[in-house]
Order: C-alpha cells, then sequence, then structure tokens
C-alpha cells in the first residue's frame, strides 16, 4: 500500500515540482546573460544611460537569482499545501476511508517531499552548472577549461580544509546526513502544526499549530546552538592543547584530538535531529489515530 | 441476528454541540436502511464515525464486530456529501486509484456504469457537471463489493431525473448481503427502497422500525409520519 500511496502522491506532485526545476533552469539561463550585459554597458560614454541601463541589468540579475533561491521555499510551501488539501480538504474524505495505516499515510507524504526537495536540489546544482558554463562561454570560450571548484567558487573555506587533509568522507557523510534529518524535521513540524490546526474549527487551533511549528523549530536551533558553543570550547581547549604540547605530541595526536571534535559536533547534531524527528513522528500518528475530526 | 453495524452508547460532541448523545443502535445484514433526520440531527456524524472519520466522544462503535480501523474500511464503501476527489483528475485516473487502494473493486461494472452515462474516462473529473462528478463518485462507491456502504444525503441537490438513477443504481448495484445506509430528507423519492428506517433527532435516535410496521400502524407513509415528527 505505501508503494501505491507514494505513486499517487508523486502524481499529484510531479507536475509542479517539474515546472518548478524548469522555471530554476531557465532562470538560470536567463542570468547568465546580465553579467555579460555589464560588461557592455560599462564600456558606455554616457553615464547616465549606464547608471540606468546597470539599474535595470542588476535589478533583473537579483530577480533571476531570487527566483532560483526561492524554489525550495516554494517546494516547501507546495508540499505542506498538498498535505493540508490532501488530509483535511475534501480530499480527506477519501484519504482518511483509504484501507491504509497512519504509518504509511505519513511516511508516504514524507518519502514524496523528501524525493521532491531532493529533484529541485538537483535542479539547483544544474542551474549553478549551466550559470557558471554559460558566462565561461560568453566571456571566454577558452576559459571552459578552468578547474570550476578553485577559480569560480574561490576563497571556500572547505576546499581549504580538503586541500588541508583535516575534513574527510566520513565528515562529509555526517554533515550530509544533518542535513536531510534537518528537512525532515521541517516536513514533519510542518505536517504536525498543520493537523492540530485542522482539527476542528476554531482559530485558537490554528494559532497552536503555528505556535508549535515555530517553536519546534526555536528548540532545534537552540540545541544547535548549544552544540556549537560545545564544539566552540573543545576547539578552543584543543588550540591551548596545540600551543602547550611537544612537536612530537602535536604529530601525534593532532589530528585524532580535532577529527574528534568535529566529529562529536555532528554526532550531537544528528542525536538532537533524531529526537526531535521521532517525537513529531509519534505526536503525528497518535493525533492521527485517536484524534481525528474530519468535519 | 447478525449485525454489521453497533453503536453502544455512542456520544460525539463538537466543543459544546452534543452531536450524538449515547446512541444504542444495531444495524443488521443484508437490508437498505434510510438513516433520517433533519439538517444537523446526527446523520452526518453518525456515517462519518462508521467510517473512520470522526473519533468518539464517548462510547463505542463496532463494524463487523470491529472498531473502525483500518480491516473495517475494507469491508465499508463511504460516500460523503460533496466532491471528494481532485477535480484535475481524469475519470481513468481514479477508477485506477479506486482499483489500486479497494480489492473489491470491480473494474468491470464501473466502466459499464460509465458507458451507460456516456461519461468518457479521458474527461477531466472539472470538465463534467457537479451533477456528473457527484454520478462518478457514486459509481465508484457502488462498483466495490462491499459489505456496508454509508452514503451521505446521496439525492440532495440533484434533478429528480438524477435522483431516480442513483436510487436505481444503488439498489441495483450493492453487493448481495451487503448493508446500504442511505441518509436523507428527501423521504419521498427514497421511500420505496427501504427495508427500515432510523429517525434521529437532536442527536437521539426518535424511531427505528420498518416502513411496512409504520403504514400498519399508524396508516401514513413514512413521508407525512417524517413531516409530523419534525413539525416546526
Amino acid at each position: 500500500m505505501l508503494r501505491k500511496l507514494i505513486k499517487h502522491e508523486i502524481r499529484a506532485t510531479g507536475k509542479i515540482i517539474g515546472t518548478i526545476a524548469l522555471g530554476m533552469i531557465v532562470l538560470s539561463m536567463l542570468a547568465a546573460i546580465f553579467p555579460v550585459l555589464a560588461l557592455h554597458f560599462n564600456s558606455l560614454s554616457d553615464n547616465y544611460l549606464k547608471e540606468a541601463l546597470n539599474f535595470v541589468n542588476n535589478l533583473l540579475f537579483t530577480i533571476c537569482l531570487a527566483g532560483v533561491l526561492s524554489a525550495i521555499i516554494i517546494t516547501f510551501i507546495i508540499l505542506a499545501r498538498r498535505f493540508y488539501k490532501n488530509m483535511y480538504g475534501n480530499e480527506g474524505y477519501l484519504t482518511f476511508t483509504l484501507p491504509v495505516t497512519s504509518n504509511q499515510l505519513i511516511l508516504s507524504k514524507l518519502i514524496t517531499s523528501m524525493l521532491s526537495i531532493f529533484f529541485v536540489f538537483l535542479a539547483g546544482i544544474l542551474c549553478f552548472i549551466i550559470f557558471i558554463t554559460e558566462m565561461c562561454l560568453i566571456l571566454s570560450p577558452s576559459s571552459i577549461g578552468y578547474t570550476l571548484k578553485y577559480h569560480m567558487i574561490s576563497n571556500n573555506i572547505v576546499f581549504a580544509y580538503f586541500d588541508s587533509g583535516l575534513l574527510n568522507a566520513l565528515y562529509c557523510v555526517e554533515k550530509i546526513l544533518v542535513i536531510i534529518l534537518y528537512i525532515i524535521m521541517i516536513l514533519l513540524a510542518a505536517y504536525l502544526a498543520i493537523t492540530i490546526g485542522s482539527t476542528g474549527s476554531s482559530n485558537n487551533r490554528k494559532i497552536l499549530g503555528t505556535l508549535l511549528f515555530i517553536g519546534e523549530n526555536i528548540v532545534t536551533l537552540i540545541g544547535f546552538l548549544l552544540v556549537n558553543v560545545l564544539r566552540a570550547k573543545m576547539y578552543s581547549n584543543h588550540l591551548n592543547w596545540i600551543s602547550a604540547a611537544t612537536s612530537e605530541q602535536r604529530m601525534a595526536e593532532m589530528d585524532a584530538r580535532y577529527q574528534s571534535i568535529i566529529h562529536l559536533e555532528s554526532g550531537l547534531q544528528i542525536l538532537l535531529l533524531v529526537i526531535v524527528i521521532v517525537v513529531s513522528y509519534l505526536l503525528l500518528k497518535r493525533h492521527l489515530n485517536k484524534k481525528l475530526n474530519l468535519q | 441476528m447478525d449485525y454489521i453495524l453497533e453503536c453502544l452508547s455512542l456520544t460525539k460532541k463538537y466543543s459544546t454541540v452534543t452531536a450524538l448523545d449515547k446512541i444504542n443502535l444495531s444495524i443488521p445484514k443484508g437490508k437498505i436502511i434510510g438513516l433520517l433526520g433533519p439538517n444537523g440531527s446526527g446523520k452526518t456524524t453518525l456515517i462519518k464515525l462508521a467510517s473512520g472519520l470522526l473519533v468518539p466522544t464517548a462510547g463505542e462503535i463496532l463494524v463487523n464486530n470491529m472498531k473502525p480501523c483500518v480491516a473495517t474500511k475494507k469491508l465499508v464503501s463511504y460516500l460523503p456529501d460533496n466532491t471528494y476527489l481532485r477535480i484535475n483528475l481524469k475519470v481513468r485516473d481514479v477508477l485506477e486509484y479506486f482499483n489500486d487502494f479497494y480489492a473489491d473493486f470491480n473494474m468491470d461494472k464501473a466502466r459499464e456504469m460509465l458507458k451507460s452515462l456516456d461519461i468518457d474516462e479521458k474527461r477531466r473529473l472539472k470538465e463534467l457537471s457537479k451533477g456528473g462528478r457527484e454520478k462518478v463518485q457514486l459509481i465508484l462507491v457502488m462498483s466495490r463489493e462491499a459489505k456496508l456502504y454509508m452514503l451521505d444525503e446521496p439525492i440532495a441537490g440533484v434533478d429528480p431525473a438524477a435522483r431516480d438513477y442513483i436510487l436505481s443504481t444503488v439498489v441495483s448495484n450493492y453487493s448481495e448481503g451487503a448493508t446500504v445506509i442511505l441518509s436523507t430528507h428527501l423521504l419521498y423519492d427514497i421511500e420505496k427502497f427501504l427495508d427500515e428506517f432510523i429517525i434521529i433527532k437532536d442527536g437521539k435516535i426518535a424511531m427505528q422500525s420498518t416502513v411496512d410496521e409504520v403504514r400498519e400502524e399508524h396508516g401514513k407513509s413514512l413521508d407525512l409520519l417524517f413531516r409530523e415528527v419534525f413539525k416546526c
């Protein structure tokens, strides 16, 4: 049944998500033209005309960039709206009379939402590649041979860390897992807020749902902040250790000590997110099983 | 006797409003039952409780001796009083949807009924009239070989010709041994199809009997009796 629910969910949202991805790609293709135009405008002798054209050019470039970057937010809004309409709108009369469990309902929404967000994210990466490639081709066809990660994303600390060998594949996996869990947390928080806000017709429930969503995010951010404070404290101790240690000790232990700090940070973030996700999921399931009131 | 639906001191409250007040009810298998009452009497609430869309405030409701759950949803075919399908879908998409989730869905029967109404499967629901969409929903519901059909106001808001079609579809297509519960306040059209009826008034059972008994005891039709019970 879960596969069927996912199939129909994808059918319901696939078209609009595909349209968002296509829109992102078109905007990124347009956005690449504006920096090139700016070069031509800068060569104009009429200062007034130059300023006016640059203003319009920058505005259009910003709009294109904003459009691409806002795609994730738009995707979230569409997925939340879909959840509401399918569960608590008129479609809910069909959804809640299907012979499926509440686990299957929740998981189908969650999995489809994750797939949609991942698809939009891939489209975002494609947009970035298109933008850079187009600019390179227009500005200097021979520049396409440049290694993009060192010349187009210059002074990036992550790449500096890669070069120094302090970061590794495990750390990258941990950070990706943190991002994925954070997205799941946001989705479940939205589902729970919508569910509680849709129970009964009073406005108080809607306010409660909104406050719950904000509250859950604040709690998670406070948790992340505390983890960062702990990390900063441990790193400060690490730096103190480095200045006090002998060169032999530094050679032997520095890397391991640093690794333990960054892995502990990731571990605590993952643990925090898992706890919030489990609590949200259980509350949502309980509400669907015990408190459903589709009026 | 075997009962398909039982209510044991069933109560449902919406904040300060009591929609159903300690209802005790037993509905047998294999009958067409009219659930009658004016607007706001509790008919829809009872149907939704049986379909698993609402949770009782107190008491119990049992479908085939089970509380509403996944297993009872396989037995109950529910038609709400509004459009519950996504209107961007094509008719064939909703047929596929029902076929995917309900093992008892009879695709051939559904297609035959659609054909008899000249409804093209390739059309989107939004291209159909309101009456057309309601007929599609009814066909989907009646194409299931369910044990209990719960139809909430199936003939409200439709023209007399469509009412006749809906009622004849219900009577000729429900599976053998199944129970059909029809809620309505339009008695004149439905009376001749009913085996039994239940009158709900202010959340309580006012009367439960057969149509024939009403005629014998009160010497009048169910429609006239209803008008007397709910006289303003």
